[in-house]
């Protein structure tokens, strides 16, 4: 094409297209204030035929505005604003080869530098095919050369522009109703036509209608780090960078052929990038086989193992099978379950433990692809709540691997499926309230402390009116005029989007390179993302698989492998019976600390009164304590059933079959979508569709649509108006967050393995446990823990202790778990590495020793002395840490006597006399050291004060277990605090002495009552003991601080946020 | 250039400034030059003014519609 004006000469009065040819939206991330729909509906609005969508450095917004436009009937083109050698660009991609080019220069840009992506000319040249380069709005070089009416420059650099998209270069005019706005218009006009290059109305908007500019305003000043009172260059003049109508812009740009090139442009553009087939990578065949057909081949050999001798289930498993296997055929699905297999196989194969969860633990052949765990008919598992013939997109498959490992798997996976053909999904970080107040409140000028007061006034995340929180502000603020702005913008910031973030685990394989569909970028953290997010992702037909990592994997793992090096077998916890009754009872008895899902004080009580005594147990327990069924009310209902202290009862008999084994109760998410399918008469991705609607229960408009088809569904198959909506209002209760089945079941079978772990190899486990820290107890906790179950911590020891957390034999032969070196403050790994690369030459024989062989730091060095990692060969602590000190002095700085002494004699670091006689250190000295040191004391605190606790008499918490007191007075250290939204604002506070801890619940009124009191790390509490077989609650009516009692001690690590490090203040002391 | 903020008569034929009345003084337009729009606080009541360039028998000035009338705010020499 010989240049648009060729084509185009004559001038039309109105165009064929008209529309925005440079326009941001919110993806443009606080650079654009509308969302891709929001920009469409005005252009439509406004006699627009087309939207081009030009976000920065993106085109994040790309699959929304596919489906935007084909809502509102607009033509969809996509480009993007793309940094060339520190000035925009406008490159707007004519096909799909337009569209890859376009991918592939902004991966260029982003990889080269993440925090300041930009291409090169060079990178231009390279990737420009089939795409239309606009000069670029005020901040394009272009512009700001005419601005500044440096004609020479500006003609060079459209030659320059010439020289890389040849005759496909068109000079973009635009006026924003600024000052000289339309005078740069009429030289650009006379430059394009002194070089015969075409001009066009380009727009450059910011966002969909002038009432958007003050969003645009806040997120410029938000951007920029400014307030709306400083004068700043980014900030707009004016709110007209808005979409027009053909008749105010042409009055603006009173040029013809200005638009006559914006129709063809648009006219010129077309591609598709939501292709109505997905594209799954491809599975290793041998040449000539078919997918479905290995994948038959596979399910069939597993089969015959798992449920050939299963006389009862064969038949009805070997039908689902052939049902499952012909809708993934006929959903093209094969090579996915292929490629899935082939990493959980690779995993295995590397000793990598792993385990499928979430919905596609519903699947026959998942299951007998050893993708997940749970068999399915067992469970009665429902394969259409995982996958059905009217399902858009690919499936979920979940898999959680060892955290610890799960790198190398997705190093393998981007190895086998090549770099290029591998990224991690997107997740959008979009505004929720408090995040929102924030940003708006600096903008609007707010100081700091006064902007921190106000997000803290705020919940996170809301569903109710932004106004609702007006007096919450109020109070903060006061009387401020700008508190009414402040709400507007707030409202209007809301779920918008503010970054890209990365995928907890949504791995993309696809059979080409990325690049063909989505610009790829690096995260912070280095791992190469794509710039969709996880909706969009399956909407472009990419098939996305979750690599997840799951620290209790880690820990299972981990303890497996010291089970084999200490004790010469390796039980296979993936095949245990599931029903073991010393599990069940330690269960029952609530000693699941440690135990996965099922170690929250929450938990333990609802053990206690669920009593758990079959796997199935397990699966309904996991899932009873989640938002959905604690919101609904399900569980009491559930446990007085399950126990036969009500009768099991059903809203409508058509509900019997979906509800009998949860005992009429919905527990599980594929109930929810049964319930729509069989009760109300939705196809099965409607009643999907409902029941993702009803979990996340945001959208009330959408929900009172869905009510209306529910009810009217089930009128229409026969069931009376009021029992629909009773079930309907049932069903409806089942917000919030709730496992399907699968998911539980999964999760319950790890919960019986690691509480069959922590019974027949406590010493291993707990060792695991503490490494991999997978729960939320401290350290000192578990230590506890580790004593009750008979096993004994020893402390780090220079010459016994390795990186990770050990086993070794105690003096009564017994296994105990010995703490590695990384346990000692500032102890890193590297510091480790050196100290046991140095004893490998031979133990360390002294304190000197030590010093004189390893090249660590005063600070580390110090703390391996105080943490009593020296103390064999020392006489204590005191005396250890007394020869580090003149060790590290001398070694520091060497008198050039004692050096040459030391050469000469091969004298010791530190001499006999160096040392004096220090007194031995105290027991409350020593606690303190270990806690500081490293996280956690060789002996309960409480201990030590317990004769004066008895004076007062203050019982321990063993005492509320064991007597049969219906008031007590226990104290303990704060070891968890817990107020969850469900409790609606009683305080949960776990207190622990050195006999056990219990949970204190403190009621709204206690808690008001007490505030103060209820700040301290240790108390002394007077309650009601609350009993439910072996659990105790206390019901608070007292509260008194224990700190002056037992004199030092101040603090306790869960009071500084769970971590194992605290605030003391102690008499004893610290000598540095 | 000199600043101003005078309030000044302006004249219009068709909203097309004509004239322009200021300290006693009757200046015919002979051109508008440019126009543009400026709304900096948003949050305020302020609302948005539309600025004028006009060549006038006066020389170049600079001219806003405001709630309270027509504001006289630059004059080019």
């Amino acid at each position: 094409m010989d240049g648009f004006s060729r084509v185009f000469s004559t001038s039309i009065l109105l165009p064929m297209h008209y529309g925005s040819l440079h326009t941001r939206s919110h993806f443009s991330f606080l650079a654009g204030a509308s969302s891709p729909d929001e920009l469409v509906a005005q252009a439509r609005a406004l006699g627009h035929t087309f939207l081009c969508l030009t976000d920065r450095m993106g085109v994040y917004g790309a699959v929304r505005l596919q489906r935007a436009c084909a809502t509102y009937g607009l033509k969809p083109l996509i480009g993007a604003e793309v940094t060339v050698e520190d000035a925009p660009l406008v490159l707007i991609a004519r096909s799909m080869t337009g569209y890859t080019s376009l991918c592939s220069l902004l991966t260029v840009a982003h990889q080269r530098d993440r925090s300041n992506p930009q291409a090169t000319i060079d990178d231009c040249s390279l990737y420009r095919n089939d795409l239309i380069c606009l000069t670029g709005s005020r901040e394009g070089r272009y512009w700001q050369l005419m601005h500044a009416r440096n004609y020479d420059a500006a003609r060079q650099w459209l030659q320059t522009l010439r020289s890389v998209y040849a005759h496909n270069v068109v000079i973009e005019l635009l006026h924003h109703r600024r000052p000289r706005d339309g005078a740069i218009a009429e030289r650009m006009v006379a430059m394009g036509a002194e070089m015969g290059i075409d001009v066009c109305a380009g727009g450059d908007v910011r966002y969909a209608t002038s009432d958007d500019y003050m969003i645009y305003d806040v997120m410029t000043c938000t951007r920029e780090g400014i307030t709306i009172f400083d004068h700043h260059t980014a900030r707009p003049v004016n709110d007209q960078q808005c979409l027009l109508d053909y008749r105010d812009l042409s009055s603006l740009l009173p040029y013809p052929q200005a638009f006559a090139t914006m129709a063809h442009i648009a006219d010129a553009c077309s591609y598709d990038i939501l292709p109505d087939h997905i594209t799954p990578p491809g599975a290793r065949l041998p040449v000539g086989v078919k997918a479905d057909d290995v994948l038959r081949a596979l399910c069939e050999t597993a089969f015959a193992k798992r449920y050939a001798t299963d006389v009862a289930n064969v038949e009805y498993a070997g039908d689902l099978l052939e049902h499952e296997l012909t809708v993934i055929g006929d959903l093209t699905l094969a090579d996915f379950f292929l490629v899935v297999h082939e990493v959980t196989q690779e995993a295995r194969r590397q000793g990598i433990r792993c385990s499928g969860r979430g919905s596609a633990a519903n699947s026959i052949v998942a299951y007998l692809l050893g993708i997940t765990g749970v068999d399915p008919i067992r469970h009665h598992l429902l394969f259409e709540r995982f996958l059905h013939r009217g399902r858009k997109g690919t499936p979920d498959i979940d898999v959680d691997f060892d955290s610890d490992r799960r790198n190398e798997v997705i190093t393998w996976m981007e190895e086998r499926f090549g770099l290029e053909q591998t990224a991690m999904t997107g997740t959008l970080i979009t505004y929720r309230l408090r995040m929102a107040v924030r940003d708006a409140a600096k903008a609007l000028g707010w100081p700091m402390e006064v902007v921190n007061a106000m997000s803290k006034a705020v919940p996170g995340y809301t569903n109710k009116p932004i106004a609702d929180y007006a007096e919450e502000l109020a109070t903060v603020v006061g009387p401020s005029p700008l508190l009414q702005t402040l709400l507007r913008v707030v409202e209007r910031m809301l779920d918008r989007p503010r970054h890209l973030g990365l995928h907890s685990g949504g791995m993309i394989l696809s059979a080409r390179p990325l690049t063909t569909l989505t610009p790829v970028q690096v995260s912070a953290n280095a791992v190469t993302v794509v710039q969709f997010d996880k909706d969009d992702v399956e909407a472009m037909g990419l098939v996305k698989f979750d690599v997840l990592g799951l620290r209790m994997l880690a820990c299972i793992s981990e303890a497996l492998e010291l089970i084999e090096r200490y004790e010469g077998q390796r039980p296979d916890v993936d095949e245990l019976s599931l029903d073991d009754e010393h599990v069940f009872r330690m269960i029952k008895e609530g000693r699941t600390l440690g135990v996965f899902q099922i170690e929250s004080q929450g938990q333990m009580h609802l053990l206690a009164q669920h009593q758990p005594d079959c796997f199935d147990d397990l699966v309904s327990e996991v899932a009873l304590f989640r938002p959905g069924p604690l919101q609904g009310g399900m569980v009491n209902p559930y446990v007085r059933r399950r126990r036969g202290q009500e009768a099991v009862q059903y809203l409508h008999p058509d509900l019997e079959p979906i509800l009998r084994d949860t005992l009429g109760i919905i527990l599980f998410q594929e109930q929810v979508l049964e319930i729509a399918h069989k009760f109300a008469g939705m196809s099965l991705q409607d009643a999907d569709d409902f029941r993702a609607l009803v979990s996340k229960n945001r959208d009330m408009k959408a929900l009172a649509i869905m009510r209306e088809r529910f009810i009217t569904g089930a009128v229409q198959r026969g069931v009376c108006l009021s029992s629909a909506e009773a079930v309907y209002d049932k069903v409806s209760h089942f917000v919030g967050y709730g496992f399907c089945r699968s998911h539980a079941a999964a999760f319950a079978k790890i919960v019986y393995q690691s509480a069959w772990l922590k019974h027949y190899y406590p010493a291993a486990y707990m060792a695991a446990f503490m490494q991999h820290r997978p729960g939320f107890y401290n350290l000192m906790t578990l230590e506890e823990e580790a004593r009750r179950c008979g096993v004994e911590v020893l402390l780090p020891d220079i010459n016994a202790s390795w990186f990770r957390y050990e086993l070794a034999r105690s003096s009564t032969g017994a296994l105990a778990i010995r703490k590695p070196l990384t346990s000692i403050k500032g102890c890193t790994e590297d510091a480790a590495r050196s100290i046991i690369w140095a004893r490998l030459m031979g133990a360390f024989t002294s304190a000197e020793d030590l010093i004189r062989r390893v090249d660590i730091n005063a600070d580390v060095a110090s703390a391996i002395a105080l943490s009593g990692a020296l103390d064999g060969l020392a006489k204590d602590s005191r005396t250890a840490m007394w020869e580090v000190g003149v060790a590290l002095k001398r070694k520091a700085q060497p008198s050039l006597d004692f050096d040459a002494q030391m050469k000469a004699f091969d004298l010791p670091l530190v001499m006999e006399d160096d040392v004096p006689h220090l007194p031995a250190v105290r027991a409350q000295e020593r606690l303190a050291y270990d806690y500081l040191t490293h996280g956690a004391a060789r002996l309960h605190p409480m201990t030590l004060y317990r004769r004066a606790l008895n004076d007062l008499e203050v019982r321990t918490i063993a005492t509320a277990f064991r007597s049969t007191l219906q008031e007590i007075t226990i104290g303990g250290i704060v070891i968890l605090r817990q107020s969850p939204p469900t409790a609606h604002g009683v305080l949960f506070v776990t207190l622990e002495d050195e006999t056990g801890f219990v949970q204190c619940v403190v009621q709204p009124e206690a808690r008001e009552r007490f505030t103060q009191q209820l700040r301290n790390a240790s108390l002394i509490i007077r309650g009601n003991v609350h009993a439910v077989k072996n659990w105790r609650g206390i019901v608070v009516t007292e509260v008194r601080p224990l700190t002056g009692v037992i004199g030092g001690y101040y603090g306790h690590p869960a009071m500084y946020g769970g971590t194992d490090t605290m605030e003391l203040r102690t008499t004893m002391g610290m000598e540095s | 250039m000199k600043l101003f903020l005078d309030q000044i008569d302006v004249q219009c034929k068709n909203n097309i400034p004509t004239l322009v009345c200021w300290r006693g003084g009757v200046y015919a337009v002979e051109h508008i030059l440019e126009t543009w729009t400026s709304r900096t606080a948003w949050w305020s009541a302020d609302e948005a003014r539309e600025y004028m360039l006009l060549e006038t028998t006066n020389g170049v000035m600079e001219v806003y519609r405001s709630a309270n009338g027509w504001i006289l705010s630059r004059l080019f020499d």
